[in-house]
């Protein structure tokens, strides 16, 4: 087949008016005014999302505060029953710590920005207050750090308050580290730095002494291929005099040699002096002191004792038995030798249906006055125990879900299809003929891994297809629930295929069984799935500076394929023109087809306020010109975080004569 | 590079807000634009030269993907973060801009009103709080209707709040004017068949800007029976039987704007649409059976009429023979007739009582007392029998409507019997008394049109 990048002169020009944009601005609509026409939600909430935070009022421990990924601060009365949200109108939805003043718990203190510094990770806005249990919030500095992964509340100063800010994870800045303020957020004073490229990932007050501040440094970068975790930025800290002065913490003193990547600090509240700590390194490690941190003992060394550092880097020490530690990773797994031995709590486990809480903790909560009583958050919601983790309630409320993609059928009612983040592909339904409304129960699980694009099949909406990463595609069916993997084959191209974390996938909008898949190739399947062929040459710019994903993750190898990049990552059929193809990738090119992939010509150009080389996650043809499409460019993970989007408008003849 | 004649135009303004990630175009108006972003989903109406946050229902959030779902119009946000939202029939924001909010009234858009009959929900029946439970649309037809005029709320809270600061300032220095009774304007909605008939009257609260009211494809009801508290004055009629599938027109009317009822051309005050109703799909049945079934309930509605009339006028009586007695008390010891008609009085209070259980149980009645016999329930057994189905009545549910129909005949011949016997008599009598005057006596019409 030919590849030229020529075009075959025929057929009708299509010349476009209504999008010539004039320079000048005018009056948008007045959103207040459009209040009536109310978005429903409509979940699901059946299977959650990453929650970061937790807190709880210690004197009423039915009064719970959460924070989400990208879903924002959440309130509970009645002991996570019932949830409100109560950060919906605010600037930015990803939260990276929750904090209550525990001797006034109307004052909540929450920083933006999660710290879970994953691929699909969103961005926050500094540190937020509420002095009115939530009803209202304030922003209070640290704007510019992009995001705060812990907070540290002096509990008996409600206007002293401690922010390991962590700062840009796509790039360099000067407003990370650890920051301290004194008058309750009106200004905060930079009390812990070394460099742009290390952010503060914790702070923690010493409960038998509320002037001494443990602290810890992490230097860290995401590139859209590679992810580096340490440096010579990390450390840990000791301050004795409220953040004034810090000591480093070192291989001297018992930590891991060499350079060191994130680490987590526990003091612990039942033994003064007992303080557990994890740290990433080389050969990471469990350290604890005896001493209060001046000195360290490395008591485990495990090869999972920090799996996913970037991810998940938590410890508890139990509040009552000095010699309970909890370390909140993949699995929450408990010590109760002071840390040398670990096992890991048997029902929080990947990943047979019938397990009881999902995995993948970030966020852990010990009642203080009841150790038994305890509350994880996880990349798929909130579980609640009150035996120390051997039974668990599934907050089964709340719509935190993650999704990647979304498409509708055309079923009477209409169903909705779509793939989460780290839950799978799901299909349910936008309304039910049934008495009870759209329920959990109302949702089919169709596809597992993490969940991207899932789509119905035209002629059958009770299979279909749906993506999880690393390039696999299922054809799933509801009837006999097969979910048959059709993942292209390599063949002709004989080449590695590189397929993106969220490949992109498109519908033919003209025969039925036809599908398009992206890795580097654009691949078409006219028999759904059973057999592929390749219709386009490589279509990114094939850098190999940009295919380093292989050793992606710095000190500790985290290899998952979110790192895959010269990939494509939209592919969109004319639904006017058949043959007329578009596919975007995510190091910014933009080819067209007008004949089936036969030819592609490369489109990409330059727009006022757009960058070359961003991102394309998504490329809408026009329903009503087939020289129009709409292209959206997404340059934040080269930390632009404008919004870029340009309609891409033709006068070349589309189409056959 | 040869992009060959194509032009990159980019569509970003300064009012859209976090990095872009998903865009869409209306399938019916090229103008209209949706742009999700990092912080929430954006709108244009005019193609991209201006933007709007599209804050109702719709949080900061992550719009990682949209869909529209061409039928109905709607827009499916695929969040990243808080599940999916459904902007049902968006169809209103074709072509809208700031001089169509500023219309006093017209209505944007209506979908069809789709009939379904409701499966229970599997699973639990009593969730209790803890259970995620998503609201389908208001069931019918969804009407989208803009409205203006300092007169209506604002739907925005502080906006509101100087709103009515502005009115009271302008009250004070007034007359005082009657503060208790609520003057906010409603909209008055009629429904109307294909011949042009009234089958619904209700109204709703308005607001500023674009406002909801959905039709529940309901026909008037019955006015209530009458109880120890009146209804109040302007109350709509409860609802009656479902409509059956066709075409239907429903007009929109809302007072004057006072602060523009000098300028004469204040806008509309009034604005219509046709709407369809569609048939529940999937139970066959056929439209001469529904339309049977349709008028089954109606005639029944009827007789429903009936007994409310018949109890009322009971009621009536009873009321000015009380008053009566009291009025013959203050004359007692005059002469011997007065005890006769007090006695006269209060066996007539007897059998009113005996009269009106043949209709219904008395209100206030403690406990739950054997009813079956009533009228009124005779009636709503048959309604139950007849509304539990779309279909044309059976031989088994027909029995039940003839069983309400003659147990309505008989009750009414025997009060009618009763107004004009025994009560025409004490009329008479009272009259010649010359005591006070006593509600008429005529025979209450079976079959009030």
């Amino acid at each position: 087949m030919s590849f030229a990048n020529t075009i075959r002169m025929t057929c009708r020009p299509i010349m476009l008016t209504f999008l010539l944009v004039s320079g000048s601005a005018q009056a948008g609509l007045d959103a207040e005014l459009l209040q009536g026409l109310k978005a429903r939600s409509i979940g699901p909430a059946a299977v959650s999302g990453r929650i970061t935070s937790i807190d709880v009022v210690r004197s009423n421990s039915k009064h719970m505060v959460i924070g989400a990924a990208t879903g924002g601060v959440w309130i509970s009365p009645n002991g996570g029953l019932t949830w409100t949200p109560v950060f919906d109108d605010q600037p930015v939805a990803s939260i990276g710590a929750v904090a209550i003043n525990q001797q006034n718990p109307d004052i909540i203190w929450v920083g933006t920005g999660e710290g879970n510094v994953r691929n699909s990770t969103s961005i926050g806005a500094g540190m937020f207050k509420s002095v009115d249990g939530g009803r209202s919030w304030q922003q209070v500095g640290l704007a510019a750090s992009e995001r705060i992964n812990r907070i540290a509340l002096h509990p008996n100063n409600p206007n002293v308050a401690y922010a390991a800010a962590m700062g840009n994870l796509w790039g360099e800045n000067t407003e990370r580290g650890i920051y301290k303020t004194s008058n309750g957020g009106a200004s905060w004073e930079r009390i812990l730095y070394t460099d742009e490229k290390t952010g503060g990932t914790d702070v923690k007050l010493d409960p038998f002494n509320l002037e001494k501040v443990y602290a810890s440094l992490w230097q860290f970068r995401r590139w859209p291929y590679f992810f580096k975790s340490g440096g010579p930025g990390s450390g840990m800290y000791i301050s004795w005099n409220g953040g004034k002065d810090w000591t480093r913490k070192t291989e001297d003193d018992g930590l891991p040699a060499g350079e060191l990547g994130r680490i987590t600090v526990a003091p612990s509240a039942a033994e003064a002096g007992r303080v557990y700590a994890l740290v990433e390194a080389e050969k990471s490690a469990l350290v604890r002191s005896e001493d209060g941190g001046v000195s360290w003992t490395r008591v485990n060394e495990s090869y999972d004792i920090m799996s996913r550092p970037f991810y998940y880097t938590e410890i508890a020490a139990d509040p009552e038995n000095a010699d309970r530690v909890y370390n909140i990773f993949e699995n929450l797994a408990v010590s109760i030798d002071g840390g040398k031995s670990f096992e890991n709590n048997p029902v929080v486990v990947c990943c047979a249906a019938g397990n009881f809480i999902h995995i993948d903790n970030h966020a852990f909560w010990i009642n203080p006055d009841d150790p038994k009583h305890l509350v994880i958050g996880n990349d798929g919601g909130i579980g609640i125990s009150h035996d120390r983790g051997a039974t668990w309630r599934f907050v089964r409320n709340l719509p935190l879900s993650q999704f990647y993609h979304i498409a509708v059928d055309n079923d009477l009612p209409y169903n909705i299809y779509g793939g989460l983040q780290d839950n799978g592909s799901w299909r349910g339904p936008a309304e039910v003929w049934e008495t009870g409304g759209i329920r959990n129960l109302h949702w089919y699980d169709i596809g597992f891994g993490d969940g991207f694009d899932a789509l119905p099949d035209p002629e059958n909406s009770r299979q279909g297809y749906a993506m999880s990463q690393g390039g696999n595609l299922t054809r799933w069916n509801l009837d006999t629930g097969e979910q048959r993997l059709i993942r292209p084959d390599p063949q002709p191209v004989n080449a590695d295929l590189r397929f993106n974390w969220n490949a992109g996938l498109a519908q033919d909008p003209f025969d039925a069984a036809t599908i398009y898949y992206g890795s580097q190739f654009l691949h078409k399947s006219t028999d759904r799935g059973n057999s592929w062929t390749v219709i386009s040459p490589d279509l990114t710019s094939n850098n190999p500076e940009f295919q380093t994903f292989r050793n992606s993750g710095g000190l500790t190898l985290d290899v998952t394929a979110a790192e895959n990049y010269t990939t494509i990552v939209a592919v969109a059929t004319s639904p006017l023109e058949q043959g007329l193809l578009w596919v975007g990738t995510d190091d910014g090119r933009v080819h067209v087809s007008l004949d089936g992939g036969e030819n592609w010509n490369r489109i990409d150009g330059k727009a006022k306020g757009v960058n070359s080389g961003a991102w394309v996650p998504m490329i809408a043809p026009s329903p009503h010109e087939a020289g129009t499409a709409f292209v959206v460019l997404d340059d934040h993970r080269r930390s632009d975080m404008r919004p870029m989007f340009i309609a891409w408008t033709t006068t070349a003849p589309i189409g056959p004569a | 590079m040869d992009n060959y004649g194509a032009n990159w135009t980019s569509l970003i303004t300064e009012d859209v807000k976090g990095y872009a990630l998903s865009v869409l175009q209306d399938h019916e108006d090229p103008n209209l634009l949706f742009l999700g972003t990092e912080f929430g989903l954006f709108v244009s109406t005019d193609a991209g030269k201006s933007w709007a946050k599209f804050t109702a229902g719709v949080p900061t959030v992550s719009v990682m993907d949209m869909a529209i779902q061409k039928r109905e119009n709607d827009l499916v946000l695929g969040t990243h973060g808080r599940s999916i939202f459904v902007i049902h029939d968006y169809s209103a924001l074709r072509g809208l801009n700031n001089d169509v909010l500023e219309q006093r009234l017209q209505i944007l858009s209506a979908t069809p009103g789709q009939q379904y009959v409701a499966l229970a929900t599997p699973s639990t029946r009593f969730t209790g709080s803890g259970e995620f439970r998503a609201p389908n649309e208001d069931y019918g037809v969804l009407l989208t209707f803009v409205a203006s005029g300092k007169d209506l709320p604002h739907p925005q809270e502080e906006m509101e709040k100087a709103r009515k600061q502005a009115m009271r300032a302008e009250a004070s220095g007034k007359e005082e004017r009657d503060s208790k009774k609520d003057q906010t304007p409603k909209v008055q909605v009629t429904v109307t068949d294909a011949s042009g008939k009234v089958v619904r009257q209700f109204k709703r609260p308005v607001q500023q800007g674009i406002n909801r009211l959905n039709w529940d494809l309901r026909s008037n009801g019955v006015r209530p029976m009458p109880t120890a508290k009146p209804p109040e004055p302007d109350a709509d009629l409860p609802t009656g039987a479902e409509v059956t599938p066709g075409n239907y027109r429903i007009t929109l009317a809302l007072a004057q704007d006072p602060g523009n009822s000098n300028g004469g051309s204040a806008g509309k005050d009034e604005s219509a649409t046709d709407v369809s109703v569609l048939a529940d799909p999937r139970p066959g049945i056929n439209q001469a059976a529904r339309e049977s079934n349709y008028r089954s309930l109606i005639a029944l509605q009827g007789m429903q009429e009936t007994v409310v009339s018949a109890v009322e006028r009971i009621v009536s009586v009873r009321k000015d023979i009380e008053t009566l007695s009291s009025l013959i008390a203050k004359q007692a010891s005059i002469d011997d007739g007065v005890t006769t008609l007090q006695d006269k009085a209060a066996d007539l209070q007897d059998q009113l009582k005996e009269l009106e259980l043949l209709f219904r149980v008395l209100p206030e009645t403690t406990g739950h007392v054997y009813d079956d016999d009533k009228v009124s329930s005779r009636i709503s057994s048959a309604q139950y029998y007849i509304g539990s189905s779309l279909d044309a009545a059976t031989p088994a549910s027909a029995a039940f409507v003839e069983l309400a129909q003659s147990e309505l005949d008989s009750a009414v011949a025997e009060l009618n019997a009763f107004l004009s016997g025994p009560l025409q008599q004490f009329r008479t009598a009272v009259s010649a008394a010359s005591i006070g005057l006593l509600t008429e006596t005529a025979a209450i019409n079976r079959n009030p049109k």
